[in-house]
Formats: structure tokens, C-alpha cells, sequence
């Protein structure tokens, strides 16, 4: 299984890969006044208009980075009656993939680095990454409605 | 963070692998070289949390907003080149190299019509043989231009490595390279009879010619049937 490493606040995440549609820096949005203050607002995909959650602020009510590790990463978010969706969402040091002998997320959703790692040090204090699950971690309520919005 | 406020210590620059004795670093040990080092690796991962430069982020609004520039895939390499009037391609794998046209040894008591002689390819005699002759094409006409005597001719001799034996060519004259898709092929116009619609897969129109992709495989099988 290949995850992506990335940061919200102090702490660390890991996303299943096959659910990433793509990886892109963080560009201009354009604000939604009526939504929740998580979604950063509209960005323009390839001509699509897709929302964009802000993790850090979904999760932490932490800042963004002005970093080039700060990035959009792209899912395909399954919303019901609507199927696939992509949506945007920003996270702070999007820069590694780790492939993992583990089939599915062990029952704690949480990884130790070193099941992660051979060796490589690691930075910070926490040593702990948490599985990022798409479908428990966000409002999946708030976010379809971002997506009746445009129908 | 700025990319100024960045502290480096570039121990792959300082100490590097070479150093032995007291000054060799002990991480090597373990990692080698330091481009396999956790050290080096965690000082260009920083690069990363530095700010982007001003427009940065207005550049890649842009590019995401248009389509994305997919790359055709299952791109496939042809030779072309000319034999009397007609553009022709084989698959460039096969190409080994392209010499100048130099005198064809005809080989005594072998009547073949593919079979044109022996070839000197850089000393040693190689098999020639006639792709026009096989496609039933026709030779033209010497025009005034190529009549005169500071004419350079663009004949060239292409040999091709077939079933581990070099094969040479002649050909008018060579195009060089070109790339294209499967889908780019076009059907052989129906008014196509006869031996070129035999060894021919398709026409590939590129660069404003119409090009006669050839059936490598049947058309060298032929070529080189009289040989035994």
C-alpha cells in the first residue's frame, strides 16, 4: 500500500494513494461567503470549479504554511446519490510517499514511524502517524452539500 | 521561513565520501554515500518549507485552469525515406546505420529479382537487396538537375539487422525519424493493389507527405527467400 505523508498543525497523517486524483501547489481560490469556515473556497481545476477544504483549519484550526510543501491534494471524494467528486484539500509538507507492507490501516488508525521507516530519522517530537481517512475525517453532510450547490 | 534564513551545513560538501582516516564521517558506515544519507535528505526536504517566490502561486492558478497537456502514449519510432517516387517507413529499431551509396557487386549465376549483390559496408560484403523491385515500384527518370556533374546525390544505403543477418538498401533518399501513434494510421486507399498492399500496414501522413508504413516482417521475409 502507498500512503502520502503530510501535516495538519503538529501532527502528522497519512493518506491511502489510490484515492489521490493529483497532487497540486496551493493556487488563488475563489471565497464562498455561505460556507463553513474549513472550505477555502472554489478552485479552478482544468475549467472545473471544485471546493477546497482546509484541512488545517478542518482539523486544528491551524495556520497554512507559506510553504512550497503546502499543496492541494486532490481526491476523489464518494458522495451518495452523486458518486465520485473531486475535492481539494490543503495540508502543510505534502512532499513524501511511503510504501508499506500492511494491506488495510491497522484498527488503532494510527502507524509508529518506524513501521513506516527504516531507520530514517524521523523530525519533531511525535513519532505517531495517523491514518487520514477521507470518510471519517471530513463532514461528509457540509461537503455534499458544497456539491448540490452547483448542480 | 525565507530561503535566506535556511542553515545550511553541507556536510556532503565539507566532508564528502572521500575523506579517510579521523576525518571520515561515520555515517558512511551505514548509508555509503551521502546521497543515500537521512542528514542530506532532511536538508533538501527544508528547501520545501521555504516560501515560494512572488507569482508563484498566480502562475500555477493558471496552469491548473487549462486542460492538461496529456502526452500521447504508445509512441512508436519509424525510419522514412524514398524509393523512386514513393515515401516510405519501417520501424527505426531495425535501422543499424545509413551509409553512402557506393557500388553493388552482382553475385554470378543467381537470377533473383530481389537479390541486387554484395555491398561493401565498412569492409565487409553484406547482402543487398532491392525494396523497390519487391513493391513493383518505379524508377525515375534522371531529371537535368541530377544529369550535372556537381550533383550530390541523396541515395543512400540503409542497413537493417533481420533475423541476426545485415541486410542493406538502397533508397533514393533518407527523411530520418518520425514518431507517431497507432491511431495515426490510415488505411491503404482501395485503389492499392498488388505488392504494395501486400507489405504495407498503412499510410502515415506527416510533414506533408503520404508515408507507406511496411510490414517489416513479410516484406524482409521475401527479400531474403533467394538467399537459402
Amino acid at each position: 500500500m502507498l500512503l502520502l505523508l503530510f501535516e495538519i498543525g503538529n501532527g502528522r497523517y497519512a493518506l491511502e494513494t489510490n484515492q489521490i486524483i493529483e497532487i497540486v501547489p496551493l493556487v488563488n481560490l475563489k471565497k464562498t461567503p455561505t460556507t463553513p469556515a474549513y472550505v477555502a473556497g472554489l478552485m479552478n481545476y482544468r475549467g472545473e470549479g471544485i471546493p477546497v477544504v482546509n484541512l488545517c483549519q478542518l482539523v486544528d484550526n491551524a495556520p497554512i504554511e507559506d510553504a512550497f510543501s503546502t499543496r492541494i491534494i486532490i481526491v476523489s471524494y464518494p458522495i451518495k446519490k452523486l458518486g465520485d467528486r473531486p475535492l481539494g484539500l490543503i495540508a502543510n509538507n505534502v512532499t513524501e510517499t511511503v510504501r508499506i507492507k500492511l494491506s488495510k490501516p491497522p484498527p488503532t488508525g494510527v502507524f509508529m514511524d518506524s513501521s513506516l521507516y527504516n531507520g530514517e530519522e524521523t523530525q519533531g517530537t511525535s513519532d505517531m502517524i495517523q491514518w487520514f481517512d477521507v470518510k471519517r475525517m471530513l463532514p461528509e453532510e457540509e461537503i455534499a452539500l458544497l456539491f448540490e450547490e452547483e448542480e | 521561513m525565507e530561503i535566506t534564513d535556511l542553515k545550511i551545513d553541507s556536510c556532503w560538501n565539507r566532508i564528502g565520501v572521500w575523506r579517510t582516516g579521523k576525518e571520515r564521517c561515520p555515517e558512511l558506515d551505514n548509508v555509503v554515500h551521502c546521497r543515500n544519507c537521512p542528514v542530506f535528505s532532511k536538508t533538501g526536504r527544508q528547501f520545501l518549507r521555504t516560501n515560494p517566490p512572488e507569482g508563484y502561486r498566480n502562475e500555477w492558478t493558471n496552469i491548473l485552469s487549462k486542460e492538461k497537456d496529456i502526452k500521447p502514449i504508445n509512441v512508436k519510432s519509424a525510419f522514412v525515406f524514398r524509393a523512386g517516387n514513393e515515401w516510405l517507413a519501417l520501424p527505426s529499431k531495425l535501422i543499424q546505420e545509413v551509409v553512402n551509396m557506393g557500388p553493388i557487386h552482382s553475385i554470378p549465376n543467381i537470377n533473383s529479382k530481389v537479390l541486387r549483390g554484395l555491398v561493401n559496408i565498412h569492409g565487409r560484403l553484406q547482402i543487398c537487396v532491392s525494396i523497390g523491385r519487391v513493391l513493383g515500384l518505379e524508377k525515375l527518370n534522371k531529371t537535368e538537375e541530377q544529369l550535372k556533374p556537381d550533383y550530390i546525390s541523396p541515395e543512400r544505403l540503409v542497413v537493417v539487422l533481420q533475423k541476426n543477418q545485415l541486410v542493406a538498401f538502397p533508397v533514393s533518399e533518407v527523411k530520418g525519424t518520425v514518431h507517431y501513434t497507432p491511431e495515426m494510421i490510415k488505411d491503404l486507399p482501395v485503389t492499392v493493389s498488388g505488392s504494395k498492399a501486400v507489405y504495407t500496414m498503412g499510410i502515415l501522413h506527416l510533414e506533408g507527405a503520404d508515408i507507406g508504413l511496411l510490414k517489416d516482417k513479410p516484406l524482409f521475409k521475401t527479400l531474403t527467400k533467394d538467399l537459402g
